[in-house]
């Protein structure tokens, strides 16, 4: 995958002429494995396959999520049904590719119908529309352990696409539905998905304290990891996504911590003055430290001492963010007046500026799979998100709400991004593709969710 | 325009407090400014207590005890753990323009009369906190903050006061003392605010 295009999906016509037919030589491979698996081309005539791209304005795929099948001999109180057929729909129709048919359409009783092949019927289906369908049951145990069985479904084709079993607490259930969107899109697009992961972010209070916490994309799980009633700011995973770094004013002067979600222990790692980032081999920490009021990079090892100084400039340098092989940091920087973003060489140490266009550009995130910089930019009087390739080409504005949108911060699979926006008044987190389509929110209830970064994967 | 009509006024309060505070340091007592008494509520009826239209024996006054944030200033961090805004002492804040650390000729007046009553009070540190209005991200805000703090701080030590006697810091966007989307709030918030704290424990 590569460029600027969304990965491909399933589509009966092709959007742009151009995208498609550079998608179409990338695709070719996962087509072989993943057509013949989804095979729309059997069934009803409306399901000839022309083309097969996601991108702005292209037809989303129409899917149903049926709620789910109580296979046990207990009464369902808790609405697992329901509820756990809401998560996967709402995961989907995040992720822009799909279109969900709603449930009040929906034919079949689901308690009466089964959920393999042969125990229900597919007209039930392809009557209102649906392309794909999701049937799945449910059983509960004691001790609060639950056993989930989910199929995806072609209704044109009447066959299976992918199946999965998951079993463990009830607690879990949500995860248990992420993790079938996931293994859905992983079959449909040859790249697994991002929906269980966690975003965290700085949340502020109404008592005006910057605390972080962390949830799920959809906003429930929601946990607090400080609670020192100061500031706190840019929190950052760890790349093995049991951790996180953030800085904090708790002591009264800045100083970057660590938190590790096994232990819960928080510890600090070195004075700090803006967002850290570790390495990608998790050996070093790139950070922003003021000296007489001038802020540049420096690298950190482990325990917090410093390796190296890595800028030398009265101008601001900030917002360190590493290369997918840890060998290349981009920051920004306003050495030359306007604020720009700047890729250094880690070996060399030589800086080569990325960005000209505007005059405040900031807050870089290297996406992880290496094509893409995502980056915050003044226009318009606003800030919007753009991205841009490490060569400087293809620079592309991926907001344009009038509204102030920062703090770009990619999923793990370099196809979404997270960032903050004002668009509803106070500032929230979002989500989006990195084609800027599908902006959704996520829930919140704080006077205001800032700095957001996108967990790598959970295991 | 907004920047004059709103910081003349903090001049004259700090330039009262300064006077007030130089007596202080002497007389080690200020009175502050003599307060009303709110006048009563709308009377009850029946209860007959109504003051007389023009009759000024309802006001009462006393003095108050000096206050140490009168003086001293408070933190910004430390006002946000109160749940107040940061009272402003004998050192008058300074403001900036957006995006720019440099000292406007104003700034530097107000400086210069914080430079005296340091040198006159050599046995106190200086703290100077360096601030930002919310617009451009939360951590460019932050280095921005550390650019004033440190310009204000180099700029009082070109007046003759010792380096050593000052710390910075930079709270960026995350302490504003108004909260509006206006430009006669964001001035506000582009500052450079002192705390005057006990010296230092020689360790």
């Amino acid at each position: 995958m590569g460029g600027m295009t969304a990965p491909p999906s399933l589509r009966r016509r092709p959007s742009r002429a151009e995208d498609a037919a550079r998608a179409f030589v990338r695709v070719t491979a996962w087509m072989v494995a993943g057509l013949m698996l989804w095979g729309l081309s059997a069934g009803a005539a409306r399901a000839q396959v022309t083309g097969l791209i996601v991108g702005p304005g292209a037809e989303r795929f129409r899917l149903a999520v049926s709620p789910l099948k109580n296979l046990g001999s207990r009464p369902d109180t808790e609405k697992i049904s329901e509820r756990i057929a809401d998560v996967m729909a709402d995961d989907l129709d995040r992720s822009g590719w799909f279109e969900i048919v709603d449930r009040s359409a929906y034919i079949e009783d689901p308690q009466k119908t089964g959920i393999r092949l042969g125990g229900f019927d597919f007209r039930d289906w392809t009557t209102i529309g649906a392309e794909g369908l999701i049937k799945g049951g449910f059983q509960t145990f004691d001790k609060g352990k639950i056993r989930f069985e989910f199929w995806l479904y072609d209704t044109f084709r009447r066959n299976q696409v992918v199946g999965k079993a998951y079993t463990g607490e009830v607690r879990d259930a949500r995860r248990m539905a992420h993790r079938f969107v996931d293994e859905i899109i992983l079959k449909l697009t040859g790249t697994r998905g991002v929906f269980d992961t966690r975003i965290a972010y700085v949340s502020t209070g109404r008592d005006r304290f910057k605390e972080i916490h962390f949830s799920h994309l959809d906003g429930t799980d929601r946990k607090r990891v400080t609670h020192n009633r100061t500031i706190n700011m840019f929190p950052w995973w760890r790349r093995d996504g049991k951790g996180l770094v953030y800085l904090s004013v708790k002591t009264g002067k800045w100083q970057v911590f660590g938190f590790d979600l096994l232990t819960k222990r928080e510890k600090v790692i070195a004075r700090g003055d803006g967002r850290g980032q570790w390495s990608p081999d998790g050996q070093h920490l790139a950070t922003p430290m003021e000296r007489r009021g001038n802020h540049d990079i420096y690298r950190l090892n482990r325990s917090g001492h410093v390796v190296e100084r890595l800028t030398h400039h009265p101008g601001i340098d900030t917002s360190p963010t590493w290369s997918p092989e840890g060998n290349r940091i981009a920051f920004s920087s306003d050495r030359h007046g306007s604020l720009q973003i700047y890729v250094l060489e880690v070996a060399t140490g030589a800086i080569r500026r990325l960005t000209f266009k505007g005059s405040y550009n900031t807050s870089p995130d290297w996406s992880p799979t290496g094509e893409l910089i995502a980056f915050t930019g003044r226009a318009n009087g606003v800030m919007n998100i753009f991205t841009i390739r490490p060569d400087g080409s293809g620079l592309r504005m991926l907001t344009a709400n009038r509204s102030n949108d920062e703090d770009p911060s990619w999923a793990p699979d370099g196809r979404f991004l997270a960032f903050t926006s004002d668009r509803s008044g106070s500032r929230r987190i979002y989500t989006m593709r990195r084609d800027g389509e599908s902006q959704r929110r996520l829930t919140g209830s704080t006077a205001g969710d800032t700095n957001p970064s996108w967990s790598p994967r959970l295991q | 325009m907004g920047k004059t009509r709103e910081t003349e006024p903090m001049i004259r309060r700090a330039f009262v407090l300064l006077l007030c505070s130089i007596t202080l340091m002497i007389l080690a007592g200020c009175a502050a400014p003599p307060p009303e008494t709110e006048e009563p509520a709308a009377a009850v009826p029946g209860e007959g207590t109504v003051p007389a239209e023009g009759n000024t024996g309802g006001i009462t006054e006393g003095d108050l005890a000096q206050q140490g944030p009168g003086v001293t200033g408070q933190g910004s961090l430390e006002a946000l753990k109160e749940g107040t805004t940061p009272q402003t002492g004998v050192l008058a804040d300074v403001y900036f323009e957006f995006d720019r650390s440099e000292l406007a000729a104003e700034a530097r007046e107000v400086l210069q009369r914080n430079s005296d009553w340091i040198k006159e009070n050599p046995g106190v540190q200086i703290e100077i906190e360096g601030h930002a209005d919310n617009r451009g991200t939360n951590e460019y805000n932050l280095a921005l903050g550390s650019r004033r703090a440190q310009a204000v701080k180099d700029y009082l030590v070109t007046l003759g006061v010792a380096p050593e006697r000052f710390s910075t810091i930079s709270y960026g966007e995350e302490l504003p003392v108004c909260g509006e989307s206006s430009e006669e709030c964001w001035q506000m918030n582009r500052r450079a605010h002192f705390v005057v704290r006990a010296q230092r424990p020689s360790s």
